[in-house]
């Protein structure tokens, strides 16, 4: 809870923004990129109709979740029931990327996403450290390609360089390291041309082998006599040494073993060689120059999903005219579709590259479209109630909000935010110190990986953290509102955990469920329910 | 009794404690029996072998090839077939298994190569296909039990695009399946539960009204799925090395930590209680380095498990109608690499079924001399699910749907192997 108040306290003390400079040239983007959303439908055979704007408290809830991975907090919810104003999208969304939760929740999963893998910590490799570098990157908002820059280039020790630990995460093995930079920085499956060239696979072995060669110096080294509990690696660059493959063309030996061959390194999909001293620079410097087609292709579509909800471009990997007729294929959008969502990824990728990478900014424009801040309910003006696949139909249009499950994290951080309960505050506590707001990994522990499913709901059911936070909820609204249960005590339970106040109707309903002889055990309830719900299990 | 849905196992069931209580009549008996014996599989039992288990120095050895590597092959229950000398229980009992050889896949990925070999089709961005126990479940659908249909013992993959109603209950500590299932000291018991549930119901009522998209009732009925279950006893932690101590150090207790041992002697308890498909994750056989003291440990444990499990399941009277199948993403290279390791190779590698009603005692399909390719009946994946599937009573023919309408059958193209089958 503390934090929620100094956050509170912040934002009073803040000098009035300028609706001028950055943030009106970032408003034009998202007009524009709106403008390509809507540019679509005029294909569609029907009239689009687009759901209105959400309501401010869906906005507050829903920026607050994709931004800093939790509720809002009571006193921003609390704010904005009292207020009577429209709320301010633009200067929410502005404070949230200042905030130091913005810099450590996306870090978090943007490490998730570079690791591949949770918990973090491992002994070959320090996820926590390389979650730190992007956090503080993050917060001094370096851009996109000179972090992808630092995270190629990296070298050193594993507790000295954040970043390095990217490299250490895949051993600093060339071939393992051409596999996650072309999945993770472009979107590509090269790993798949590891063995041999492949008949459904698009690209070459020769590709694959070339990519590996950038990374043919690298060394890991780690301590000669390693202490128990020590945990060291280090990576470092050779200033010589080249990729071989076995060439199975060549004449085996008497062993019958085939003589191996020197790979140069070579870009996927161009012929020339590059023979610079500094592969890696040369690496970095042709992965993040403006004309790669991928690198900002690939983050963009990656913001935009995690924002929207789902993807523009499925893959990026070139279709592949080798399957098989009669093959299953999997339905993909129609081209009318495709047309559509390319139209808007380049208007985005465009937008990005011109602002040299701004990760701020990207996301500053995604939010700020009406695209983003449509409501996701099935509310229409007019006429008859939509049927669910014309809904769905326009949630593929982007006409409509889409409802997406909490994350762990984003239970664990909005309970946290509610009623300032962590489960293992030893946890919580020792966290803090490094300015982290979990150590051990807590959200996955006590809710499981998976939102929409029975382990995560057994979790809410029953498991020791919700019956923790219901406690807690209970015994601080008695503390704040006295002893009988009232309005008071669930409007603030709502405001806390849904940003709304509840209908006449709910707090009838909900009342009587409240109205146990104990009220301890009335509000523990009701908590319960509200914890339970679908409505808090989403973001929506 | 209005309205009850009884499935055929229950009538079975039911018939059988008639027989029972009333003098029992040999001829009804012996009418039970031939019944029984021609019902298929209702259960499924995978261990996975992550990693992607070495062929040749499992079911598959070489003996004499330069590629066979230190271990010696040994006879086996089926005249003519061998086995590492590793899987000496295994072979004992080879006349209970069917293990295939010819396996050939085209995913040397881990992440793609297990989503094939838990899907049936290769990875798509396009389309998340569905793990094998998810697309079960949904067959299953309308089976009421307080158990989850699907459990898997550590992580699998999931339902995919059918949905979170098919999802696995994941285990993540075999020895504790399910944590907090009993209500705290003082909460007040069920008819506390049953009013929490009552409100959640209407709360959720509302929220679907207006956001009909948000899967609502997917929400809802898992919620009530945990309830029962939190009431079913099979969850419960169990220390299954004291309750039953000598059956535990049969399934190989005592071998390396015992986690095959403790799983596999679940998943028959799963099984009694009524699960329907019970997933085992059993890793580390991604050996690059070391690879024969590290399959050699491994298949302690994996001989021990397997071999008790088939014996256990068959004194209960359930080996028939369950199904036991093992098997990893890929096999590994015939090549013995600089580090005494063996790389992934999907070329060809093995499977080993049993129980199920399967015709057992037989290889499938044949690997060449070194074990470098499919020499004989080449298996694909979706050929394995395809028997899977139809030794569980599904036909693989049919068009099947996804929810949203898109052509998905149980398997891509799969055709069963029609020797196993009876």
């Amino acid at each position: 809870m503390s934090s929620a108040i100094i956050l509170a306290l912040g934002l009073l003390v803040m000098p009035e923004l300028e609706q001028s400079g950055p943030s009106s040239d970032a408003a034009n983007a998202a007009r524009k990129l709106d403008t390509r959303v809507t540019d679509g439908w005029e294909s569609e055979k029907d009239k689009v109709q687009p759901a209105s704007a959400c309501d401010d408290a869906t906005f507050l809830r829903r920026a607050w979740l994709d931004l800093a991975g939790r509720v809002p907090p009571f006193a921003e919810a609390d704010k904005l029931a009292k207020s009577g104003k429209p709320l301010d999208r633009a200067a929410v969304i502005e404070e949230l990327l200042d905030s130091p939760e913005f810099a450590a929740y996306w870090s978090r999963h943007w490490a998730e996403y570079l690791l591949g893998q949770r918990p973090f910590d491992q002994p070959e490799f320090s996820g926590r450290k390389l979650q730190q570098f992007l956090r503080e990157s993050l917060k001094a908002n370096r851009h996109y390609d000179q972090i992808a820059t630092d995270l190629i280039s990296a070298e050193g020790a594993m507790d000295e360089s954040g970043a390095v630990n990217f490299l250490l995460r895949y051993n600093a093995d060339a071939k393992q390291l051409a596999g996650a930079v072309s999945q993770k920085f472009l979107g590509l499956t090269l790993q798949c041309a590891e063995c041999h060239d492949h008949p459904h696979a698009a690209w070459k072995q020769s590709e694959f082998w070339g990519l590996s060669a950038f990374f043919a110096r690298l060394r890991r080294m780690n301590p000669a006599n390693p202490q128990p509990n020590e945990q060291f690696a280090a990576v470092l660059e050779r200033p010589r040494g080249e990729f071989l493959v076995i060439d199975k063309k060549g004449k085996p030996d008497e062993q019958g073993n085939f003589p191996t061959r020197t790979v140069m390194p070579q870009f996927p999909g161009s012929v020339r060689r590059e023979i610079a001293p500094a592969r890696r620079d040369a690496l970095s410097a042709w992965l993040t120059s403006p004309e790669n087609p991928y690198f900002a292709k690939h983050f963009v579509n990656q913001v935009w999903s995690r924002l929207i909800g789902a993807p523009l471009v499925l893959s990026f990997d070139p279709v592949l005219p080798s399957a098989k007729k009669g093959d299953l294929q999997p339905a993909t959008l129609s081209a009318a579709g495709e047309n559509r969502n390319a139209a808007i990824l380049e208007n985005l990728r465009a937008d990005f590259v011109a602002s040299s990478f701004d990760i701020r900014r990207l996301v500053t424009v995604i939010t700020l479209c009406e695209t983003y801040q449509r409501a996701s309910s099935s509310h229409r003006e007019g006429d008859s109630p939509a049927t669910d696949s014309e809904l769905r139909h326009e949630q593929d249009l982007f006409a409509r909000g889409r409802t997406r499950p909490l994350s762990a994290d984003q239970v664990h951080l909005s309970i946290g935010q509610a009623f300032g309960f962590f489960q293992d505050d030893g946890d919580h506590r020792l966290a803090q110190l490094t300015d982290e707001e979990f150590t051990y990994d807590v959200p996955v522990n006590s809710f499981g990986s998976e939102p929409q499913s029975l382990g995560r709901s057994l979790a809410l059911f029953n498991g020791e953290h919700i019956r923790g936070a219901v406690d807690v909820a209970a015994q601080s609204l008695l503390r704040i509102h006295g002893d009988a249960a009232g309005p008071a005590h669930l409007q603030r339970l709502f405001l806390c955990l849904l940003s709304r106040m509840p209908t006449d109707a709910e707090l009838e309903a909900i009342l009587d469920l409240a109205g146990d002889d104990i009220p301890q055990r009335g509000l523990e309830d009701v908590t319960w329910v509200i914890l339970n719900s679908a409505e808090f299990q989403t973001n929506h | 009794m209005f309205g009850l849905h009884l499935s055929r196992r229950q009538v079975l069931r039911g018939s059988l404690a008639g027989t029972l209580s009333f003098a029992a009549t040999p001829w009804w008996q012996a009418l039970l029996a031939e019944e029984t014996k021609r019902r298929k599989a209702d259960a499924c039992i995978v261990v996975f072998l992550e990693g992607g288990p070495s062929h040749i120095d499992t079911f598959d050895p070489k003996p004499g090839a330069d590629t066979n590597g230190p271990f010696e092959a040994i006879d086996t229950k089926i005249a003519g077939v061998k086995f590492s000398q590793h899987l000496p229980k295994l072979a004992a009992i080879a006349d209970k298994l069917a293990v295939i050889r010819s396996l050939h896949s085209p995913e040397g990925d881990h992440d793609r190569a297990v989503s094939l070999l838990h899907t049936g089709y290769q990875p798509s961005p396009a389309l998340t296909y569905p793990g094998l126990g998810s697309t079960l479940s949904r067959q299953w659908k309308g089976v009421e039990s307080d158990v989850p249909l699907f459990v898997s013992i550590g992580n699998t993959v999931g339902p995919g695009i059918l949905g979170p109603q098919f999802g696995p209950f994941v285990i993540q500590d075999v020895n504790n399946p399910a944590a907090a299932l009993d209500l705290p000291e003082g909460f007040g018991g069920d008819a506390r539960v049953e009013r929490r549930l009552k409100a959640l119901e209407k709360f959720n009522q509302s929220f679907a009204a207006r956001a009909p998209l948000a899967g609502t009732e997917d929400f809802t009925k898992l919620t009530q799925r945990a309830d029962r279950m939190r009431r079913s006893q099979v969850f419960r932690a169990i220390d299954l090395a004291a309750t039953e101590p000598e059956l535990f150090e049969k399934y190989g207790g005592n071998v390396n930590d015992g986690y095959l041992a403790r799983a596999c002697l679940q998943a028959r308890h799963f099984v009694e209680a009524g699960v329907r498909f019970v997933e085992i994750q059993f890793g580390g056989w991604d050996t690059h380095a070391d690879n024969f003291n590290q399959v050699q440990n491994l298949s302690g444990s994996l001989d021990a498990a397997l071999a008790t499990l088939i014996a256990d399941l068959g004194d209960r009277g359930l080996l028939d109608k369950t199904l036991i199948a093992c098997f990893g993403e890929f096999g590994r290279t015939p090549k013995i690499n600089g580090d005494n390791g063996r790389d992934h190779f999907p070329d060809v590698f093995s499977a080993m079924l049993a129980g199920g009603g399967l015709k057992t005692g037989q290889i499938i399909g044949k690997s060449n001399d070194t074990g470098s390719a499919v020499q004989d009946r080449e298996v694909k994946v979706p050929d394995l699910h395809a028997t899977l599937f139809t030794a569980l009573g599904l036909d693989v023919t049919k068009d099947q749907f996804a929810p949203d309408g898109r052509l998905l059958r149980l398997t891509n193209n799969g055709q069963p192997i029609r020797e196993l089958l009876a």
